[in-house]
């Protein structure tokens, strides 16, 4: 694609995104306003967390992850990204702002959230300190926006940049902290949680970056596949975190572990590993690399093998009832409804028309 | 300043409900929403079937994890009484709290009803709240979770903070033979035929509390998560017993 073509893309993008979101976000606030929040499958009886968010923190994760890769380039000066970073924050932003509404749609009281975190220093919850640096990574964004991203003969931003990728860093491990934390849910109390989560973040987040890069065309395209060897790494770390975790869980004998037994019996864990061995074999290879159209495949593999990840993470953490006796007698059932199906695509879309917005109108390569 | 908890003997309890019904008519909770519940488990196949039941109320733990993970302090424990309370005007409905509960007690109201009909589409609820029951309670103090349950939301049980935190100060049980202090009595506690109930201070050491939990071994439940629960269960193993293995656990 020519450079010329770009804006005329993302114009359209744009133009797809907010279609999108005005029909799948216009379903959810139909049903929540007529259903309120029994539109979502979601119950006292132990699944409290649903698709919402999962769709929530995978976005939120990634738009880490994109943020941190930028901050290879910008912080701490990888060549491989140079080309990629200006993309790469911007996705960041987009990502953030689709997972935003995702929560935003899941809360009880969501404009209260706005000021009953910040203003109760509630220092001992993960949740506090997450949200915390979450707003301040989002101001940075913004300051990276305006000040960088929109400008195409600014220097390489110094430190708002490293502040940002702190933030991001921060963000990541306090949401890790709200599950590994909970002691009575050995699914997710374990030490390797929060450097598992990172690993995820940074690997959604990479992807994403490549993916947009690849479809970008130019010396972008060059830089993504260049930058792809990083991604293999990744996979790798994410595949034996995976599959570690999975051997454990099936081998030992501590109630709340139980549940890998589903899991593993699910076949979407095993599409999730199949999708993370094709994006390793198409990342690990120097000749794959340099195909355009391989990279995208891994990419869009990577990114579904993480989503599937993060729904097992999420959803099978909840599944072993606690003290509901009479009332679930065996794991709890949950299949999300049409209403949180809807909120992942609308977050979905939102996230892609912001990214389609600052594809039409800014020049992120050099 | 007292720190009120509770004893439940699990020889008595006949698991009848009649603390389930008194709860929920003193606080006004939706038909399935059982701040106090007594839970059933089948154990075993037939012919070697046992029921077990298992009264269930919030355990008001002295390092609760509903605190540690709320973001806005909406849930709190009070150090005067050891309450662990909800105040619904901070409350955002995130849920983290019932995430992190161990024991299953807190309830969220916006959901699909938990029994049917939905007795919210029958009593429509006024000014933000979830409904309007024929019949309410007098107290109403959402800064601790008394009340109609707003929408959006988290609920559990307040010890009945309406009743116990009004008792006679340095009384060490609240019995509700005593009438000093049957008023003062939580409504599970007052109602309990086989009297499987015990409410009093467990930081007075001549409490009739410390003394069962003395006598007779009191245990907490799920002791090792760390919450330190201030309700705890007498066993001699002639009835209902604290449950030790699900059917979703491993052979």
């Amino acid at each position: 694609m020519s450079a010329a073509t770009l804006p005329r893309a993302g114009s359209a993008g744009f133009v797809v995104g907010i279609v999108g979101l005005i029909l799948a976000g216009g379903f959810v606030v139909w049903q929540l306003t007529t259903q309120g929040h029994a539109a979502y499958n979601t119950t006292s009886n132990g699944l409290m967390w649903g698709l919402p968010i999962v769709t929530y923190d995978f976005l939120l994760m990634s738009s880490c992850g994109a943020a941190l890769t930028g901050a290879l380039a910008t912080v701490f000066g990888l060549k491989d990204f140079e080309p990629l970073a200006r993309r790469a924050t911007w996705i960041a932003l987009a990502l953030l702002i689709g997972g935003v509404l995702a929560l935003f749609l899941e809360l009880g009281h969501p404009l209260r959230s706005l000021y009953a975190i910040p203003l109760n220093f509630q220092v001992k919850a993960p949740l506090f300190w997450k949200v915390l640096g979450a707003g301040i990574y989002g101001l940075c964004l913004l300051l990276l926006a305006a000040n960088w991203i929109a400008k195409p003969q600014a220097p390489k931003p110094g430190a708002v940049a490293t502040v940002a990728a702190v933030a991001a860093l921060f963000v990541v491990f306090t949401g890790a902290l709200m599950f590994a934390t909970l002691s009575m849910r050995p699914f997710w109390h374990s030490g390797e949680v929060p450097v598992m989560i990172l690993v995820e973040a940074l690997l959604g987040g990479m992807a994403f970056t490549l993916l947009a890069a690849q479809l970008a065309g130019g010396d972008e395209a060059r830089a993504a596949g260049n930058a792809a060897r990083w991604v293999a790494v990744l996979v790798f770390a994410a595949l034996l975190f995976l599959i570690g975790r999975a051997i454990v869980g099936l081998a030992s004998n501590l109630d709340g572990l139980q549940v890998w037994n589903k899991v593993v019996g699910s076949a979407w864990f095993w599409i999730e590993i199949a999708l993370l061995v094709v994006a390793l074999w198409l990342t690990a290879s120097a000749g794959n690399r340099a195909s355009g159209g391989m990279q995208v495949l891994a990419m869009l593999a990577t990114i579904v093998a993480l989503f599937i990840g993060k729904y097992e993470f999420v959803i099978a953490g909840q599944l072993v009832p606690l003290f509901k006796g009479s009332w679930v007698h065996g794991l709890i059932e949950y299949a999300p409804s049409a209403t949180e199906w809807a909120l992942l695509l609308a977050s979905a879309f939102l996230a892609y028309a912001v990214y389609a917005f600052g594809a039409a109108r800014f020049r992120f390569g050099n | 300043m007292a720190k009120w908890g509770m004893v439940i003997d699990l020889d008595k309890c006949t698991g009848c409900q009649a603390c389930t019904t008194a709860c929920a008519m003193e606080n006004n909770r939706l038909p399935g929403e059982n701040w106090q519940d007594v839970l059933f488990y089948h154990e075993g196949r037939y012919p070697n079937v046992n029921l077990k039941w298992f009264p269930r109320p919030c355990m008001h733990c002295e390092h609760p994890s509903c605190v540690a993970a709320c973001p806005t302090k909406a849930t709190y424990k009070d150090p005067d009484g050891g309450y662990v309370l909800i105040d619904w005007n901070k409350c955002i409905g995130c849920k983290a709290c019932m995430v992190a509960c161990p024991y299953g007690v807190r309830f969220y109201t916006d959901e699909k009803p938990v029994v049917q009909p939905d007795i919210r589409s029958v009593f429509p609820g006024k000014d933000g709240r979830s409904w309007d029951p024929p019949y309410k309670g007098p107290h109403d103090d959402p800064s601790r979770g008394i009340g109609i349950q707003p929408k959006g939301v988290v609920s559990k049980c307040t010890f009945c903070y309406h009743k116990t935190s009004t008792a006679p100060k340095g009384v060490a049980d609240l019995d509700e033979d005593d009438p000093k202090t049957k008023e003062h009595t939580p409504a599970c506690v007052r109602v309990c035929p086989p009297k499987a109930r015990y409410f009093g201070d467990l930081d007075n050491p001549a409490s009739k509390v410390n003394k069962l939990i003395a006598d007779k071994r009191g245990v907490r439940l799920l002791d090792h998560t760390g919450n330190k629960p201030q309700v705890y269960y007498l066993s001699g193993g002639a009835g209902a017993a604290v449950p030790s293995s699900r059917e979703t656990n491993k052979a």
